[in-house]
């Protein structure tokens, strides 16, 4: 297990840095500069050079790159260049609304699916079953933007049930969460049924239910705990997904989390704010990727980490 | 503003009909405070914007109208009156010229404290100008500034600015915003790098915090040399979504929704409970040529494309007849704009002259513009291709993101390969001299002259107009001046971009600048 943990470390960090060399030089051969940008109309050609001087951007790229690195490995990840503020500070203030924001749009997510799947597998073929899969395929197909506004429109200007922009109290979190969650608790329905209508066919199952145990039992702790191990790779996937997500939702939702801060330094070309956020999105990935490696051994007694 | 000027008349009208009618009739309801226009004070009036501000300092700052939202905190020594244009005072009181045109000498204001109790006086002026001129600062908006040699304290409420040269469009010049006067107690005591996080200024709003991607929140100076402002406090939002900003705005979440788009105007002016506003405007939209691509080297190829685009169809179907259509290089706001000319609808006339010029059959030429950052940009930039293809252009629009629009147009003669942009240009200070300055041979690109546009008679008249101190002189100049750069056609003019924007009808005296601005110390929130 020490062994498991370590190696999977290692391979994390050197990930995260190899993603970093990657997205240092792609950020700076795409067209465009902040200085051009905050330059603003009336520069000169001056103005544009003195700017580029004051941030190094004047070096070849290697010296740019190696300066960098050699500051990330300190822990200093820089200064944003719009807002002059220590990258990390920045980031700090974005975490929050994300995290709320994609931590619960995974419990929607899930719970959801996991209970619309299970419920369509039982019942399958009912009215019950083909609702739950109309509503799958219109959550998959639905582009979440689009529901965000019809959302919007309905809970919070023709009902007044919830706010539909900012950050705050809980009420602020449904509309967002709910469009953000609505494709994923889709994929998991529909997953979760075909998973448990293969479980539900085999051997284990009808001996179960043949020693006369009663059918939530074998639901829930025979059937529903071997359909979960193709369950969880998708619910794995689906952390890095809602982080994906949440760029588009909370632009719509006006939610000052890391999406938007993604969004918004990459189109100023704040190189290192953009840098600071996608290590910092990675490192979460990875982790939450690791935590679902090692669910895998919780749920199916085979799997061991050596 | 004028809406103010008529709710006062409509305020009499009232009272003296119902003193005819004999006030005891009617029932004193609480809508009358709203129908005198009595300010009410108290409230907190809340402003939804498409950006976050992104630097609480105006030196480092760019972008309208965010640096309108950071001017609540930090004046500055003269403004743009919001109607007319014209240079009022603000924290100088009077001003005057030397009569070789190198010497200003401004009055300021008696009796002006800092937020943080700092005398506002000469002293205080100086070390801002010295601030924004000095390279050590890294200020955006230096070379803005370089008509500026010295700055001289003459007594406590006395300085001279000195010129390298006579400046004529001096006191425009100080109207924009990043010439902001911030305590210099402030400012020492916290370094260029950290002041943003707590200025302090002059103006009718003291700072409490600024969450980066969330809001901006003000509160009321009770001292304000202006009179103490009716509101308790302002707070700013983001909402990227202009979707967004109108739900916040029916939802009355928010009182003042900046930028609403043409589609929504119609179903908000038909809501009481909302008022649309459309103060005048300064942005030109254009399309830009590069003079050194192929068939737009030709001046008749360039008058050709003018004639061959319909303006006011564009005006009336996509922008709701709200926009201005060029009929000079400026907008009719600012210092200098003659009406001189326009290339009016005349698709007959366009393919003539492609004629002569050797392109009969048209040619094929590509568009750059970047979706979202103008008012309906993608709608105009398409009207346009089918205006052109109609008198044979083919345009290929190629949509690009503004970094990659920004530093393509910025590249020298040499390495230029744009052909045409779609573009909108400030004219922040409402001066002609900004206006022109694209069209010199000096301001070629990396600066802002980006079509390459070279004429040397236009750059003697500039130069005239900008070193002269008389004002009748530069009107001389700058007459011309238009005639000249309209017949050359460096530009496709299309229209002065309009200003949308939607406030709640309970939220009275909110000023728009024709430069995005937004003043409220005289706004209040009627009950």
């Amino acid at each position: 297990m020490q062994t498991f943990l370590y190696r999977r470390v290692t391979l994390t960090v050197t990930t995260v840095l190899l993603l970093l060399v990657v997205m240092f030089t792609l950020l700076r051969i795409i067209p465009g500069s902040p200085a051009e940008i905050l330059a603003g109309d009336f520069a000169t050609g001056k103005d544009i050079e003195e700017l580029k001087q004051a941030w190094g951007l004047d070096q070849p790229l290697h010296v740019q790159l190696l300066i960098y690195l050699s500051r990330v490995l300190r822990g200093d990840f820089g200064r944003s260049v719009v807002t002059r503020r220590p990258v990390m500070t920045e980031i700090q203030g974005r975490l929050r609304p994300t995290l709320e924001l994609v931590l619960m749009a995974s419990l929607v997510a899930t719970v959801v699916g996991l209970i619309a799947g299970v419920v369509s597998a039982v019942r399958r073929y009912s009215a019950l079953d083909g609702l739950v899969m109309v509503f799958a395929i219109l959550g998959v197909s639905m582009p979440n933007f689009w529901l965000a506004l019809l959302l919007m429109l309905l809970f919070g200007v023709t009902l007044g049930w919830f706010p539909i922009v900012g950050v705050g109290t809980p009420a602020h979190l449904v509309l967002p969460s709910l469009s953000l969650a609505a494709a994923q608790a889709a994929i998991i329905a529909r997953q979760t049924r075909s998973a448990m209508l293969e479980v539900l066919s085999q051997d284990y199952v009808r001996t179960a239910r043949s020693k006369g145990l009663p059918e939530r039992v074998v639901i829930y702790r025979h059937a529903l705990k071997n359909a979960l191990v193709p369950v969880l790779t998708i619910v794995g996937l689906l952390f890095s997904r809602l982080v994906g997500g949440s760029v588009v939702v909370e632009s719509v939702f006006s939610r000052p989390g890391m999406g938007r801060l993604l969004v918004d330094s990459i189109s100023l070309r704040d190189y290192p704010v953009v840098q600071g956020v996608v290590v910092v999105i990675a490192v979460a990935v990875a982790v939450v990727n690791l935590v679902i490696d090692l669910g895998y051994a919780w749920i199916d007694p085979r799997v061991r980490y050596t | 503003m004028t809406k103010t000027g008529k709710m006062g008349v409509l305020g009499l009208v009232l009272i003296l009909g119902m003193s005819l009618q004999l006030v005891g009739c009617r029932k004193a309801a609480p809508e009358d405070a709203r129908e005198f226009d009595v300010p009410v004070e108290g409230g907190i009036l809340r402003v939804a914007l498409g950006t976050d501000v992104p630097i609480f300092d105006s030196a480092y700052a760019s972008g309208l109208p965010n640096l309108g939202i950071i001017h609540l905190v930090t004046e500055g020594l003269v403004k743009l009156d919001s109607e007319t244009g014209n240079v009022i005072p603000h924290l100088a009181e009077r001003w005057s010229v030397s009569d070789d045109g190198l010497v200003w000498t401004i009055k300021l204001r008696p009796n002006v404290k800092f937020h943080d109790g700092t005398a506002f006086d000469a002293q205080a002026v100086k070390f801002n100008i010295d601030r924004l001129l000095n390279p050590d600062t890294k200020a955006l908006t230096r070379s803005f500034w370089q008509f500026i040699k010295e700055v001289k304290v003459v007594d406590p409420l006395t300085v001279d600015i000195i010129t390298h040269d006579p400046f004529g469009p001096f006191m425009r010049q100080f109207t924009y915003a990043p010439m902001a006067m911030n305590s210099p107690t402030q400012v020492t005591k916290l370094g260029n790098e950290d002041y943003h996080t707590a200025p302090v200024g002059t103006g009718p709003f003291k700072f409490v915090e600024h969450v980066r991607g969330q809001h901006v929140k003000v509160v009321r100076n009770e001292e304000y040399w202006g009179g103490k402002p009716p509101l308790e406090g302002v707070v700013t939002a983001v909402m990227p979504e202009a979707g967004a900003r109108i739900m916040a705005l029916e939802t009355g979440e928010v009182d003042v929704a900046y930028h609403v788009p043409p589609r929504d105007v119609q179903r908000l002016e038909q809501n009481p409970d909302i008022q649309v506003v459309y103060p005048p405007s300064q942005r030109i939209m254009h399309v830009g040529f590069n003079h050194n691509h192929g068939p737009l080297k030709d001046v008749r190829v360039r008058q050709a494309l003018n004639y061959a685009v319909n303006k006011h169809e564009i005006n009336q179907v996509i922008l709701l007849g709200r926009a201005h259509v060029l009929d000079s290089p400026l907008p009719p706001t600012a210092f200098g704009y003659v009406p001189t000319m326009t290339y009016e609808f005349n698709p007959q006339k366009a393919k003539q002259l492609l004629q002569e010029a050797g392109y009969p059959g048209g040619f094929t030429i590509k568009l750059m513009y970047t979706p979202g950052r103008y008012l309906m940009d993608t709608e105009v930039v398409e009207a346009v291709q089918s205006y052109l293809a109609a008198v044979g252009v083919k345009v290929e629009i190629v949509s690009v993101e503004w970094a990659v629009q920004a530093a393509a147009r910025r590249l020298p003669l040499a390495e230029s390969t744009t052909e045409m942009y779609f573009l909108g240009w400030g004219c922040v200070t409402l001066d002609g001299d900004i206006g022109f300055q694209s069209f010199t041979t000096a301001a070629f690109a990396p600066g802002m002259n980006t079509m390459f546009y070279s004429n040397e008679e236009v750059d003697r008249l500039f130069l005239k107009g900008r070193q002269s101190v008389d004002p009748a002189e530069r009107l001389a100049a700058y007459e011309p001046m238009q005639r000249l750069i309209m017949e050359d056609a460096p530009i496709l003019f299309l229209y002065v971009e309009p200003q949308i924007h939607a406030v709640r009808a309970n939220a009275r005296g909110v000023e728009i600048s024709v430069n995005e601005m937004i003043f409220l110390d005289k706004a209040w929130l009627a009950r």
